[in-house]
């Protein structure tokens, strides 16, 4: 039983996820365009891209790049599928950093600076964001005593009341995560120059198509990271997730001009404050209780 | 004769005698050919009789009883003080006044423990063999065997390289094999005053190999790592008077098979502090880690041995082995700090770095740390971490400095700026580089299954949630300086294959045999958990069930990630590469076809990028100093805690 339910999450993670990451961002092009005063493209404008890309003439500058792109989607859905059928934690956020570690070496093999300095800042990207994603395991597993995602949502109470700072620290990230901000990290979605474009500036066609699609996969990872804290009361985590995500909208127009080093220190000391002090609390709150100290 | 002596005796002979037989072969003649032949038929019995031993141990660990312990006593004391004499000695020829007085400060404790306390010693097993024994010999004999072989053939392009260098390789090859023998002893004696003298072995042997060149450099950087040893091997010797003291008799605690099951653990605490020291010292910790990253002067088998198979792993098997006295204890806690702040600081400093040599350096004290961590930490799936931590650092390791020392005979550098472009210039190096790289960090391989294992460890630890953030911080920064090495192997791959790429037989014998063993480590790693670790860990905790959920659950996961990647290999490989090839893209700059761009003067010129080193952060500058301030700080409670015995 157990078996078959995981098996089901994680095909509805495979066919389901690009459609709804890719209506999002149909969403977040429509309301960007109306804070702005514009009339904004069609809400299946993303999907309309994509089919464009596919049908694009192959190219390259290293026929390696389009292994490695392959590679990063594969690793990407697999992420998502581990999570989705309710795996193990840590493996998900493993196997995040791999698929990343993939869009990084695509990006240094296409022989071109720009793209090695959107490497390097989508390397920095992933840096950034690995403690808060290794924190939220942890912190899971010291409130439930589990890394399994089946486990952490089969809890009745959400996890939001033991681990808010976390929380925050998750959001925080998804700014960086949803491409909105820094402006200047790898393959933001503001393209103004090469430098913004980074890792994806010498993909085009297919290649680009995949680190596309990879991303849509990526944002329903994140959103369901952000689920988990709401088992129990998966109608009020569907509000928040909602909140959020408007939020992150609202913020890449309030900000559009935050820098990768800004956001280095900002989401740092977000993690520190928040997430490592939330997890300090519990820690020492448990060993209280069992009379370590 | 043979009659008396069981076949397992015979085998901790040949591992202990044949090194020694085949360094003297190798001092005497020096000649291509006979050199070649005895370090090809040592090494073989080598690996050979390491294989027989951890057969005969399997299963049922071995407690060797030998008829003439007192003799082989006295013959490591009299091999300590001349061990000494010859660090006095040294030290005084170069006026090296530290050194010296350490020195002479050890030989006075090792006459004390001779004259006022050894006499009376009675340890009866003589020999342990168990797992964690097993593992050690077979890390020692086959990665330590192989790097010999390797450096056959690097020592050759080294002093073709280096003609300012004295060529001096009888004596080199020597003191490898002595080297080897030292180690053999420290892991495979349950004696701890065999042990000390083993060990302080193991101080001289890389003492003479890092001054190898006899540079000014190389001269302070063997005496910087023999003053720091010695400060190690003297708080050895104070933990077995320690030892000595609690219990006169001295039966019981100078063995290791009984100290680890000694009851009254909160009496151990100075002495466990001691051994922490000593541990932390050959391990190159905080604030000891200058040791290490100057040992790197040396030609790379050196360092390929000391930091992957001997040397600093000899420190840490020591924590590990006491492990279970480290637990519940600050003493533990301290020390799992200290191991901690040794992996967070060092791995940021790596990120500094462009020297491929100091990165893996500094990676190695950064792992180290984890390990002497986990040590600390001293709960069986804590220890399960530590050996796993050894056993895939010890192979990705070698194989990085064997890639390393083989890539820079080639291309006249080390330097990883120098290093782009070399999965097409030097295919057959910069693949087992990615192997090792890959090895060293990412999923599924060996040391992130170690790392995973470790924070299940640390979180049911008092003080969980302070471990584990500073490994969440410090496996950031480890993933980010060796992407960014792995990223710049695929830079620039359109230039030629490089112009001599010939590889001696005897390194490409050593690399693909020692890339093999990484990946099969990978695969295997369920079959050396049950084989081997576990039931270790289930003998020394014997109320303790083993980690089953971490397999069960997650093998298939990690099954269909090999396989993942088995399969994205192979298709870069075989591939179709079919598609228009469109020159780099340069900002809309005209680009000719290998990847120039045209200048505003009108001239093709390479377009080149370097990759982030971040010096005004994480330079050796920047944190060095304040970093040898906070681990000697922790070294301080750490013996405040040993002193006051004071237990969770």
């Amino acid at each position: 039983m157990n078996l078959i339910m995981a098996v089901i999450g994680a095909l509805a993670f495979l066919i389901l996820a690009p459609i709804l990451g890719g209506l999002l961002f149909g969403v977040d092009r429509v309301l960007t365009a109306r804070m702005q005063s514009r009339r904004g493209p069609p809400l299946l404008q993303p999907f309309y891209d994509l089919g464009k890309l596919w049908h694009k003439e192959k190219a390259f500058t290293n026929p390696v790049e389009m292994i490695l792109t392959t590679g990063y989607l594969i690793l990407i859905a697999l992420s998502g599928a581990i999570l989705f059928s309710g795996g193990d934690l840590l493996l998900v956020i493993f196997s995040l950093a791999l698929a990343h570690t993939f869009l990084i070496l695509a990006a240094y093999a296409a022989n071109a600076p720009y793209s090695t300095v959107g490497a390097e800042r989508e390397l920095i990207g992933v840096m950034v964001s690995e403690p808060i994603l290794i924190l939220l395991a942890a912190g899971f597993f010291m409130i439930t005593g589990s890394f399994l995602a089946s486990d952490i949502f089969a809890e009745t109470t959400p996890a939001i009341l033991c681990l808010p700072g976390v929380f925050l620290a998750l959001f925080a990230v998804l700014t960086l995560k949803l491409r909105k901000s820094p402006f200047d990290i790898s393959t933001s979605h503001h393209a103004h120059q090469e430098l913004v474009k980074g890792v994806t500036s010498s993909f085009s066609g297919k290649t680009l198509a995949k680190v596309e699609i990879a991303h849509w996969y990526e944002t329903i990872i994140f959103l369901g990271l952000m689920f988990l804290f709401f088992a129990g009361a998966p109608v009020l985590g569907v509000i928040v997730i909602i909140i959020a995500f408007l939020l992150e909208i609202l913020f890449d127009n309030l900000f559009p001009r935050v820098t990768w080093q800004m956001t280095t220190k900002s989401l740092w000391i977000v993690t520190l404050l928040l997430g490592v002090g939330n997890i300090a609390v519990i820690g020492m709150l448990e060993a209280l209780r069992s009379g370590f100290i | 004769m043979i009659d008396l002596y069981p076949p397992e005796l015979l085998t901790i002979f040949i591992l202990l005698l044949v090194p020694i037989i085949a360094a003297f072969f190798l001092a005497i003649f020096n000649k291509d050919s006979i050199r070649t032949g005895v370090v090809c038929i040592a090494s073989g019995i080598i690996i050979l009789s390491s294989l027989f031993l951890a057969y005969l141990a399997w299963g049922n660990p071995l407690s060797i009883v030998m008829d003439s312990t007192h003799e082989m006593r006295t013959l490591l004391f009299f091999v300590e003080v001349i061990l000494a004499g010859i660090i006095i000695a040294l030290s005084l020829k170069y006026k090296k006044y530290l050194a010296f007085a350490l020195g002479c400060i050890q030989l006075y404790l090792l006459l004390v423990l001779e004259m006022m306390y050894a006499e009376h010693v009675t340890v009866t097993t003589s020999f342990l063999v168990n797992e964690l024994s097993i593992i050690m010999v077979l890390i020692i004999g086959i990665i330590g065997t192989l790097i010999c072989v390797y450096a056959l053939g690097y020592m050759k392009d080294y002093h073709h390289h280096h003609l300012e260098v004295k060529d001096r390789r009888p004596y080199f090859f020597a003191l490898l094999f002595l080297f080897l023998t030292a180690m053999f002893g420290v892991v495979l004696s349950n004696n701890l005053l065999w042990v000390l003298g083993f060990w302080e072995v193991t101080t001289l042997c890389s003492f003479l190999l890092i001054g190898y060149t006899k540079t000014s450099e190389a001269t302070d950087n063997a005496f910087r790592a023999v003053w720091m040893n010695i400060l190690g091997g003297i708080a050895f010797t104070l933990a077995i008077i320690a030892l000595l003291e609690i219990d006169p008799n001295g039966a019981n605690l100078l063995s290791i098979e009984n100290l680890i099951n000694y009851p009254n653990m909160a009496a151990l605490t100075i002495p466990s502090a001691l051994i922490a020291f000593a541990g932390i010292t050959k391990a190159a910790q905080m604030p000891f880690s200058t040791w290490l990253t100057g040992a790197m002067v040396a030609p790379t088998p050196v360092s390929a041995l000391l930091h992957s198979s001997t040397m600093v792993k000899a420190g840490v098997y020591l924590l590990v082995v006491f492990a279970p006295i480290f637990s519940e204890t600050y003493v533990g806690v301290a020390l799992t700090f200290l191991g901690l702040f040794t992996f967070l600081v060092t791995a940021v400093l790596a990120i500094s770095q462009s020297n491929a040599k100091k990165v893996l350096a500094y990676s190695t004290i950064s792992n180290l740390g984890l390990i002497t961590a986990c040590a600390g930490v001293g709960t069986p799936e804590a220890v399960t971490a530590a050996i796993l931590l050894i056993i895939f650092h010890a192979v990705a390791k070698a194989l990085l400095f064997l890639c390393v020392g083989a890539v820079e005979n080639k291309i006249g550098s080390k330097d990883i700026e120098d290093m782009d472009g070399l999965l097409v210039r030097l295919p057959l190096l910069a693949s087992m580089m990615v192997i090792g790289i890959c090895g060293m960090y990412l999923a599924p391989f060996g040391m992130l299954i170690s790392k995973w294992t470790a924070i299940i460890a640390f979180l049911d630890s008092p003080f969980g949630w302070a471990f584990v953030t500073i490994l969440a911080f410090g496996s950031a920064f480890t993933l980010f300086f060796w992407t960014k090495w792995l990223g710049k192997l695929f830079m620039r791959m359109n230039q030629p294959q490089a112009k001599h790429t010939h590889i001696h037989a005897t390194e490409k014998i050593a690399i693909i045999s020692i890339g093999a063993l990484t990946l099969l480590c990978c695969v295997g790693f369920i079959a050396i958990l049950t084989a081997l670790i576990n039931p270790y860990i289930a003998r020394v905790y014997t109320t303790y069930s083993p980690l089953e959920g971490l397999v069960e659950n997650n093998m298939l996961i990690l099954l269909i990630m090999f396989v993942i990647l088995a399969v994205l290999v192979a298709a870069a490989h075989y591939g179709s590469k079919a598609g228009h090839k469109i020159p780099p893209y340069l900002c809309g700059r005209e680009v000719d076809s290998d990847g120039r761009f045209l200048g505003s003067l009108g001239v093709y010129k390479e377009a080149k990028s370097a990759n982030y080193y971040m010096q005004d952060y994480f330079g050796e500058g920047v944190l060095l100093k304040s970093s040898w301030v906070i681990s000697l700080i922790i070294i301080i409670m750490m013996f405040v805690m040993g002193v006051f015995g004071v237990m969770i």
